[in-house]
């Protein structure tokens, strides 16, 4: 029981790091329905920023967040405007072709400029650890999923309260309509796109301080995020904290209690199913019957 | 003036490419440095593949960016049938096929359901789930350590000391392709399938079953990026699942696609000549991790081809020049 607890614990914790990254991706799907394929090398591109950091300033990489994440934000907005914004409304061939483009030149300036080396942070809180009640809670990842709760309720706030948010969740919902109510659509794509990188640097940071990384990190990354806003719901923000937090307990019990090696085929085979289900429309029967269910009591 | 001794109507003009490409690629070996063997033989591998690619992904619109999963099955079935059941690879690049006719049957109907991205992320999915299970299933695949073909060379095991019958096979393999290729754009399952790919719907309102050749499309494509990873396993005569089950594979074979023009028949083999041999000088030019430099040059390439001509070169280029 006790390692069935650990093993949850580990997962729940895992998985905040992995919704933190997602959501970036999700919002960016939801506003703008881009696949954004170079994600994980925003993700990449801001663990070595944190790296960076922590080399060459001694700023620890969660201390070095509000640097790292403000940066990030004008690398989104650069980016948007110079790669993203020409093909929104291209065809999907193209959105695939040049995201991967993207993620093909980023991964392999890293390459070039970080070498291959995989790397690691050793920082006072890696190896510090809480027992609480006989389970072992790292102080590092502790400090994450309360980084990650923190941005959740942020960016719950900006997307309810504030005008911008509001805007944001208006184009995303009927961009046409949202342009005939004076939102300028091109401008909060821009400030959009700039607010996922910032998220996603943020989950980068965190990354940086746990787990060892080189530039091909982004890669195996990215294929999480996908499974993970998939399972969410494309665009449901909500959703990929919940499916974020699912995906990394499936990792962690699959690798404790069967073979870490299998624990990618689940999930990619749970994100297949979810795809076919939902374009088959199967969701949304499902959704309406548990409607119909809990309205018939 | 048309041919008719062929399947499909065809004007003398299509002849005179095909018959200098043949004639030049058979007669290269002779009078070209050994050293650039290998270069093009990559280069028809590359091109070949892309063709495949292009059945699926040009003419039927199945973007997929997942067509490794077929590469590394064949790969897979050939080499391990040779290496642990002493079977021939002349039959074992068939079971391979088998292999992967059976996975498109079994995955295809229902993610053939899926359209644009989603799709391509389902491909994606599947390439990672048979990549870990690939090294999972250790007693059958020899896992994460490979397979390595041991040197006997003989004509039944296809494996020799020298390239030359190698390069005569990839050429045929792709030059094959080329022929399937042409076969389905001038028929009429080629004008099923674009049918199909243009809109699914109206299609299947005109009487065209989108599932059955939408199917047939994927298991064409996936036939011959089976062969083809067959071969090469027995031309590179050590596989392993980062080799063979590695997603830039196929999302290479889908840009050369989409750089030379995906939807015609020439698209992908010019998209493949044109990058590939770059692709494999560069990296050998340059040593250590600043070879990746090809890579990025390789990047930028198709980021600006995708947003300046996103319908390919060959598409640029009949759209100035053939009006």
């Amino acid at each position: 029981m006790d390692i069935f607890l650990q093993t949850i614990v580990n997962g729940i914790l895992y998985g905040s790091v992995i919704a933190l990254f997602s959501i970036g991706l999700t919002l960016i799907f939801g506003v703008m329905d881009v696949v954004n394929f170079a994600h994980g090398e925003y993700i990449m591109l801001s663990i070595y920023g944190a790296y960076g950091l922590h080399r060459f300033l001694g700023i620890d990489p969660y201390t070095g967040i509000p640097i790292v994440a403000i940066a990030a934000y004008f690398f989104g907005i650069v980016s948007e405007r110079s790669f993203i914004r020409p093909i929104i409304n291209q065809a999907v061939s193209v959105k695939i072709i040049v995201t991967l483009g993207i993620s093909i030149i980023f991964q392999n300036l890293a390459l070039v400029f970080f070498s291959p080396n995989t790397r690691a942070i050793q920082t006072w809180y890696t190896v510090k650890s809480l027992h609480v009640g006989g389970i072992e809670i790292s102080l590092g990842r502790l400090i994450a999923m309360a980084i990650t709760i923190f941005i959740m309720i942020i960016l719950h706030a900006f997307l309810n309260r504030t005008k911008y948010g509001l805007a944001i969740r208006a184009t995303a919902q009927d961009k046409t309509t949202a342009q005939l109510m004076g939102m300028p659509s091109y401008h909060i794509y821009t400030i959009t796109f700039g607010i996922s990188i910032l998220l996603t640097s943020i989950a980068g940071c965190c990354l940086a301080a746990l787990y060892p990384f080189s530039p091909t990190v982004g890669t195996q990354y990215v294929l999480i995020a996908f499974v993970v806003v998939v399972l969410g719901g494309l665009g449901n923000i909500n959703g990929a904290l919940v499916a974020g937090l699912f995906i990394g307990s499936v990792h962690n019990i699959v690798g404790t209690y069967l073979d870490l090696t299998l624990a990618p085929p689940i999930y990619y085979g749970l994100f297949i199913t979810v795809l076919i289900l939902r374009a088959v429309g199967y969701l949304e029967k499902l959704q309406y019957k548990l409607k119909s269910f809990r309205g018939g009591k | 003036m048309s041919f008719h001794l062929l399947p499909f109507q065809c004007s003398s003009k299509a002849y005179i490419p095909v018959a200098s490409l043949i004639i030049i690629t058979s007669v290269a070996p002779f009078v070209i440095p050994s050293f650039l063997i290998n270069l093009l033989i990559m280069t028809y591998m590359a091109a070949g593949a892309a063709m495949a690619w292009n059945i699926a992904g040009g003419f039927a619109g199945e973007f997929s960016l997942g067509h490794s999963v077929f590469f590394g099955l064949g790969a897979y079935c050939s080499t391990i049938l040779f290496t642990d059941y002493g079977v021939t690879p002349w039959i074992g690049i068939f079971v391979g096929v088998f292999m992967n006719v059976c996975l498109c049957v079994i995955i295809g109907y229902p993610t053939l359901k899926l359209k644009g991205h989603y799709f391509a992320l389902a491909t994606i999915g599947l390439v990672g789930i048979f990549f870990n299970l690939a090294k999972y299933f250790k007693g059958i695949t020899h896992g994460s350590i490979g397979i390595p073909m041991i040197d006997q060379p003989g004509f039944l095991d296809m494996l020799t000391t020298s390239k030359l019958p190698f390069y005569y096979m990839f050429l045929f393999l792709m030059l094959l392709t080329l022929l399937v290729s042409f076969i389905i754009r001038k028929s009429k399952i080629g004008y099923y399938f674009m049918a199909i790919r243009e809109d699914e719907n109206t299609a299947a309102a005109l009487g065209i079953d989108p599932t059955r050749y939408k199917m047939f499309a994927l298991l064409i494509s996936a036939s011959f990026t089976s062969l083809i990873g067959s071969f090469y396993a027995c031309y590179i005569q050590y596989i392993d699942p980062t080799t063979v089950f590695d997603i830039m594979k196929g999302v290479n074979w889908a840009l050369l696609s989409l750089i030379g023009g995906a939807g015609s028949v020439w698209g992908p083999l010019v998209g493949a000549f044109l990058v590939e041999p770059f692709n494999v000088l560069v990296k050998s030019a340059i040593p250590g991790h600043y070879g990746f430099v090809s890579n990025i040059i390789y990047g930028l390439l198709f980021v600006f081809l995708a947003l300046t001509v996103p319908e390919g070169i060959v598409g640029y280029w009949r759209r100035r020049f053939k009006k």
